[in-house]
């Protein structure tokens, strides 16, 4: 009653507050008033009673910290450790014994007597897979004890794979994430999907949101370069060794905390901190190679002349001059590979590490560098280079009530390639080509006069490109223990990325058909991010329960510059590179000011570790909204009652070592949609027309768009036999986006190409996810473990009213996939006509829309990943392989372009000999044209953009992703080198593909770009 | 204690209350103005009118710079392009598909954003209260014009197409096709307004923004293909009886320059290192190198003997023992210092213009007179004014071919009205197949616009 009341009384105190704050903003008190209600009702001290108390403080074995909300239980008495591991227990005997109990730790029971008044007690951490921390957000917690659906890839993981970009170790790895690379140039861009496509617009970004120590990154997964075709990612700034972990957070529990920008999932990136005891350097070297691989073959010279002759002959056309120089006027014994010659290179890496971190029971630090330098495949092509150093530093006070932790990083790199992708000009040129090179290596581009139809391929060893990016990123947290379980935190970030691109090319490198001048663009992109989040964390023990209340706020802003400046006109080309020895320049600039805003809270309940809930809020305010739509609600509950831990189900399945169910259902959003999208806006022209600057739209407005609703449930079963041996996980998710918020393409003739808007459509994404850990030999030399990790994804267009009046009424089909083919009826070659031939489903006669129909989808069917990791004495070795079965784009999507067809000028893949030649021929290969207006182009063209079945087929694959080899020498030999520990290694990533896929690579799908390529490395590691 | 813990929360959630609206208050980016701005004085208005202009010119062989003079003289009887390009032979071939990139990306598409960019300015004017009324009106009439001449080309480039009068996305992304004739109707309505508004100074001593007398000059055009002939006659008159502003220049070199007296409207070339982008497209790189682009021996054969349009406005070149006769209207390939302007509507139309609606109005000899006019001027044998009607049309057409050959694309559209493209095409494309008169509607936008239906 006497805590009723002090209860009460704080609950009016904070009312009279949240009056306050109601004047200025209704809309966002009322959710939290019933958090702020329940932390009031909670101040109320937990008093001991009469008889005899015992005191005791908690702490690990391992790091001496205390541990808080222990179990300590003597006969029918209960207590919980606080925040400082403190506890008092009533004992009505005069001797016995307290057991102390804490997941994670193993169970440890001590005696007492009369003349014990206090006991301190270390408590040994179990080395149990279910009880490693897993960073959630604003927290941590473990696995056991989880509410949400968490995948985690430790740094170990990422370690053992030579990657540029660290998002590229999450491969195969994490159950409901496909990762897929979108080129093997390193550093390059990564694309991240969580639990399946939920957005109607395939081209706009669908990212997850990323935090690297809780402070967001501002480019996220934005390609960074304003120049070149490929798309250089700001991760690839961040050393992969420096990573802790990396956490995935997918359903509605995990994500809910972050509101508005939860929907698409949210990557947790967590750097390595220094511990204390002695000072340790590491020093780490590895060399290795990266090699293309899975190349299509092309024709030789013998092949594609033969191709080219065929294809005039079946036209009926005479080649001249004009129409085929590579028939009439250019060599036909001249024999080039263009792939070996432009992207066939051996590429050298080089990758150093050093380190250094130690500390004292109240401060750590540790202080690293590295250094990464991997050359390219492509010829005469410059290496790409990574410099990063990081200081890391932790301190808390004699009191313990103090605590500070702060991390500042730097990274640049430079690549330093082409500025397009060489891979697209291997499989084009015809292996015939002129020579376009004389004595002096100067360019040529003519051969008698006529100009070279692929231009030279050459150019790109006069031109410059240089992407340069660099990134500062630093954290700060601050707590400070209030009282007793109230803990005050700040945390607070900056970081900045910024990434000039330069791009030069000489007149000397330019085709003289086309261009007039050399001239040289730079393009100049600058992130800045700061985040400030107060917050109040309190813990204590409710009802026999643990109780964990966390109430935070955030404020936060980006703001990005871009300038690109294009000059030309320069004196000499010797000049360029100095942008004042120009003549003319276009200069164009943007900046964009995003800024965030928000309230969130969580609530964790958890009663004797076996029934946890947990309530998460956030209302969001975001300056991507008009006026009056800014703030957005979001929330979620989550669920577990781990039933092993029933004394009913110990006696039934005494096997079961470790049973939880789990769920979760709630809200997340997006704001994912680019600034200022509610302004109706007018932008500036580069360049005057003759003397006046004009002015043209910039942005259609839709200022009604509003949040979008992203609602995910999730259920999942865990399981552990053989002492949590082996452990099975299965979860089912069923999220449901609706009210989207997209931008969605519109027909030109509205004047523009998007427009962002809410789509009343509801898209569904469904799926299994299972992962089996077995911890199969163990104790002895030899110990062996086994990890598998399934997803069968679903994906599904559940309702979109007025479909057929729409925009996508061409593109979507109710109740199939967002990523459906739709397309022609391929009936393959006719006999006869030697031609493609389509079904004309309606028999109208022509081939148009209305005769394409819903063919399959391009979804992985399933899609994981099986490591293997074994250790015997000193040897390690760790095995992992990634599979997915899907279909996809075959390399006949490469073949027919919008521009050719096979028997045009341009090399080919060999699969196109199987071609038609004569009546009765039964082929897949229609016969060969070289000229436009022809009924078998007319045919071929019809592929083009993957309009038919005859495009896709069987994508599927087993990757050798990953295999790690290392031998840890014997600490007796190497201590008497002074060194404590020296292990070599070697590791190999994308070993072998066992694929049926007819193309190059089943993962990119696509010729023109370089497939990921094969790495190999050795290496050495050393603890002094 | 408690008390700064109430402290605390008071703190957090009143800076929440406090910070959240206002701070979430963005100012409009720097690089960008708010529509409404841009019509609340004289000078952002007269910015957003230039801008119309300016986009036109951004890109070369977009649809009102260089697309009607290079495509369409591909797909008509002027000239080849002399080495494989498959940009190129798409046209040549007369193979264009709904998916050719260049059918949306170079005319569909930036005739469609020209006609927003017109559209949101006549809304902006029409609500627009802080410019003073004659200037609106000005403004108005050229965006009235514009708005004409984008609705003109679509018309002929790929007949029934949507017409777009507003900026609401939300009723134009699933418009449909009108009629040719609705199209017309609004062509001719809106050229009318712009001939009301504009007034017959040009806005500076250029003519780089139009005048009402290219207001006219389009009219006088119009009225033509819709067959209304004293309409044509009376508009085309007008500019010609104006010798103040507009003669023939008597130099063949002076036509397309940028203080052309002949020029009714031009374009300044906005993209820095380019003059016209005819220039670009049919004069050689190099003195070596072969013409990316070589008239007909038909067109040459149409000359007559020692016209002075062969010397001043072809060149050749032998290479491998082939002669390449190639258009050279303009003189300048590319240079940063600019001499010479797109020339969209020059006074020799409207003189062929007008002999053609005299013809058809039965006024022989006074067709006949308007065409010696460019006779005169290029130095071949005069017509006799009794010539009977049948021989004055075929030099019409005669006259149109050699006057205008690799300029606008007038003999594609000349032969679609006319009715005789079969006919002449035959003669220069033995596969032609008659079929391929319209440009397809492009594929992406049959996929995006569900009421729009395929050419």
């Amino acid at each position: 009653m006497k805590n009723f009341y002090k209860g009460g009384r704080g609950l009016c105190y904070l009312k009279r507050l949240s009056h306050l704050f109601k004047s200025k903003n209704n809309r966002s008190c009322t959710l939290f008033g019933f958090v702020l209600s329940l932390i009031c009702v909670l101040f109320s001290d937990a008093q001991a009673q009469s008889g005899r108390t015992l005191g005791g403080v908690v702490r690990s074995t391992a790091d001496g910290q205390p541990i808080a909300n222990a179990s300590v239980s003597s006969d029918k008495q209960q207590a919980r450790t606080d925040t400082e591991g403190k506890f008092a227990i009533l004992v009505n005997k005069p001797n016995g014994t307290i057991i102390i109990k804490h997941i994670g730790f193993t169970e440890q029971s001590v005696a007492y007597d009369e003349k014990t008044t206090s006991i301190n007690i270390q408590l040994a951490p179990v080395d149990n897979i279910l009880d490693e921390a897993v960073v959630i957000g604003y927290g941590t917690t473990t696995r056991r004890l989880n509410t949400g659906s968490v995948g985690k890839i430790s740094g170990a993981d990422i370690t053992n794979q030579p990657v540029s970009n660290p998002l590229s170790a999450l491969s195969g790895r994490i159950p409901g994430v496909v990762v897929s690379q979108t080129s093997g140039v390193p550093g390059s861009r990564v694309n991240i999907e969580i639990q399946g496509r939920n957005n109607l617009n395939p081209n706009q970004s669908a990212d997850p949101l990323f935090i690297i120590d809780g402070v967001p990154f501002a480019a996220n997964n934005d390609a960074t370069n304003m120049l070149g075709n490929t798309l250089l990612s700001p991760f690839a700034l961040i050393n992969p060794a420096d990573i802790e972990s990396i956490e995935v957070l997918k359903d509605a529990d995990a994500t809910a905390i972050y509101g508005s920008r939860g929907a698409y999932g949210v990557v947790l990136i967590t750097t390595k901190k220094g511990s204390s005891g002695k000072t340790v350097v590491k020093a780490g070297l590895h060399r290795g190679i990266n090699r293309v691989t899975r190349l299509v073959d092309l024709l030789n010279t013998e092949q594609y002349l033969e191709m080219r002759r065929e294809a005039f002959a079946n036209d009926g056309v005479t080649p001249t001059v004009s129409n085929a120089p590579d028939l009439v006027l250019w060599d036909q014994h001249a024999q080039t590979d263009w792939q070996k010659e432009l992207i066939g290179s051996s590429a050298s890496s080089t990758d150093a590490q050093l380190s250094l971190s130690g500390g004292s029971k109240y401060t750590q630090f540790m202080v690293n560098g590295a250094y990464q330098q991997d050359n390219m495949v492509f010829r005469y092509s410059k290496p790409y280079t990574r410099t990063s150093a990081r200081l890391n530093l932790n301190h808390r006070s004699e009191n313990e009530r103090l605590q500070i932790g702060m991390t500042a990083g730097y990274g640049t790199n430079s690549t330093k390639n082409t500025v397009s992708d060489l891979t697209n000009l291997t499989i084009v040129l015809p292996p015939n080509y002129p020579k376009t090179r004389d004595q002096e290596d100067d360019l040529i581009w003519e051969y008698d006069g006529v100009p070279l139809y692929y231009g030279n391929p050459y150019a790109y060893t006069k031109e410059k490109f240089e992407s340069r990016s660099n990134a500062l990123m630093t954290n700060m947290n601050l707590s400070y223990r209030l009282w007793k379980s109230l803990v005050a935190k700040v945390s607070a970030g900056y970081n900045t990325t910024t990434t000039f691109t330069e791009y030069m090319a000489p007149k000397l490198a330019k085709d003289p058909q086309y261009d007039v001048d050399g001239s040289m663009t730079t393009g100049d992109n600058t992130y800045h991010n700061w985040i400030v989040e107060p917050q109040l964390e309190y813990n204590d023990v409710l009802f026999g329960g643990k109780f964990q209340v966390l109430l935070g706020t955030t404020f936060q802003q980006t703001v990005n510059d871009r300038v690109r400046i294009s000059a030309t006109g320069f004196t000499a080309d010797e000049l360029m590179g100095s942008l004042g020895a120009a003549t003319t320049y276009n200069l164009s600039s943007n900046t964009s000011d995003y800024r965030y805003s928000a309230i969130f809270g969580r609530i964790n309940y958890n009663i004797m570790d076996r029934y946890i809930l947990n309530l998460s809020g956030r209302r969001d305010g975001s300056s991507r909204f008009s006026a009056g739509r800014k703030f957005g609600n979001f929330g979620a509950v989550g669920a577990v009652w781990i039933f092993s831990e029933e004394g009913s189900i110990k006696d039934i399945l005494p096997f079961l070592s470790f049973g939880k169910l789990r769920t979760s259902y709630g809200i997340t959003g997006s704001d994912n949609i680019g600034d200022y999208q509610y302004m109706e806006t007018w932008t500036h022209a580069n360049t005057p027309y003759l003397n006046v600057k004009a002015l043209y739209p910039s942005g259609l407005a839709n200022a009604n768009f509003r949040w979008e609703a992203n609602r995910k449930l999730s259920l999942s079963v865990d399981l552990g036999f053989l002492k949590d041996r082996l452990l099975f996980n299965t979860t089912y998710f069923d999220n449901r986006s609706s009210n989207q918020l997209i931008s969605t393409p519109l027909p030109r003739i509205t004047g523009f190409t998007t427009i962002i808007e809410n789509f009343p459509a509801t898209v569904q994404n469904t799926g299994w996810e299972l992962v089996v850990q077995s911890t199969n030999l163990k104790g002895g030399d030899l110990n062996w473990s086994t990890n598998i990790n399934m997803t069968i994804p679903r994906n599904k267009l559940l309702d979109f009213p007025d479909l057929d009046r729409s925009n996508f009424a061409n593109t979507y089909i109710v109740g199939r996939s967002l990523n459906l083919i739709r397309g022609y009826v391929a009936e393959g070659v006719n006999p006869e006509s030697g031609l493609f031939t389509y079904t004309d489903l309606n028999d109208d006669g022509v081939l148009n829309i209305q005769d394409r129909i819903y063919l399959g989808n391009l979804d992985p069917k399933f899609y994981g990943g099986l490591q293997n990791s074994f250790t015997y004495k000193g040897f390690g070795i760790d095995i992992f392989m990634e599979y997915r079965r899907q279909m996809g784009r075959n390399y006949m999507n490469s073949l027919y372009s919008d521009v050719r067809v096979p028997g045009f000028i341009g090399n080919v893949p060999t699969y196109v000999m199987e071609r038609w030649q004569q009546p009765g021929d039964q082929t897949d290969i229609q016969k060969f044209s070289a000229n436009f207006g022809t009924p078998a182009t007319a045919a071929g063209l019809q592929f083009a953009n993957g309009h038919n079945t005859s495009v896709f087929s069987d994508a599927s694959f087993i990757r050798l992703k990953t295999l790690a080899v290392n031998y840890t020498l014997p600490e007796k030999w190497v201590s008497k080198w002074g060194i404590d520990r020296l292990q070599v290694f070697g590791r190999a990533q994308n070993l072998f593909t066992w694929t049926s896929y007819k193309g190059s690579d089943p993962e990119v799908q696509n010729l023109r770009v370089l497939p990921p390529l094969r790495t190999y490395v050795f290496g050495i590691e050393i603890n002094l | 204690m408690r008390n700064i813990l109430y402290f605390i929360t008071g703190c957090i959630l009143l800076l929440q209350a406090v910070a959240c609206e206002s701070f979430l208050a963005v100012d409009p980016p720097v690089q960008d103005i708010m529509a409404v701005e841009v019509f609340s004085s004289k000078r952002t208005a007269e910015s957003a009118i230039i801008g119309m202009y300016s986009r036109m010119t951004t890109s070369n062989n977009h649809a009102l710079n260089g697309f009607m003079s290079l495509y369409m003289g591909l797909a008509a009887d002027e000239f080849a392009n002399t080495a494989v390009n498959a940009t190129f032979d798409v046209y040549k071939n007369n193979a264009i598909l709904g998916s050719t990139a260049s059918v949306l990306g170079s005319a569909w598409a930036p005739l469609y954003n020209y006609m927003y960019h017109a559209n949101a300015i006549i809304d902006g004017l029409q609500k627009s209260t802080g410019i003073a009324l004659a200037d609106r009106q000005a403004l108005l009439g050229e965006a009235y014009f514009v708005r004409g001449l984008v609705n003109f080309y679509l018309a002929n480039l790929f007949g029934p197409v949507p017409l777009v009068l507003d900026t609401d996305y939300e009723k134009n992304r699933v418009l449909a096709k009108s009629s040719l004739d609705d199209l017309y109707d609004q062509v001719e309505s809106d050229l009318l307004q712009a001939e009301t508004l504009l007034s017959t100074d040009y806005p500076d001593n250029t003519r780089i923004r139009p005048n009402v007398y290219a207001a006219k000059a389009l009219l006088a055009r119009v009225y033509l293909y819709r067959e209304n002939y004293p309409a044509a006659v009376l508009r085309a008159s007008e500019i010609i009886e104006n010798s103040e502003l507009y003669t023939l220049a008597y130099e063949f070199d002076e036509v397309f320059l940028s203080d052309s007296k002949e020029a009714i409207w031009q374009l300044f070339p906005v993209n820095v290192s380019y003059n016209s982008a005819e220039g670009l497209a049919f004069i050689p790189s190099s003195a070596t190198a072969r013409p990316p682009h070589a008239l007909y021996g038909g067109l040459l054969q149409d000359f007559d003997e020692g016209d002075k349009r062969v010397a001043n406005w072809t060149q050749q070149r032998t290479l491998a023992g082939i002669t390449y006769t190639y258009p050279f209207k303009y003189k300048i390939r590319a240079n940063t210092t600019k001499t010479e302007y797109n020339t969209v509507f020059r006074l020799a139309e409207q003189y062929l213009i007008r002999a053609e609606a005299r013809l058809n109005m039965e006024q022989v000899d006074l067709a006949v007179s308007d065409i010696n006019m460019l006779r005169r001027r290029a130095n071949v044998l005069e017509y006799p004014e009794d010539m009977d009607a049948q021989q004055v049309m075929k030099a019409i057409i005669k006259e149109r071919r050699t006057e205008f050959f690799a300029e606008w694309g007038h003999r594609w559209l000349d032969l679609k009205r006319w009715g005789i493209i079969d006919e002449e095409m035959l003669r220069t494309k033995p596969d032609w197949k008659g079929d391929n008169l319209l440009l397809p509607i492009p594929e992406a936008e049959l996929l995006r616009n569900p009421s729009l239906t395929p050419n």
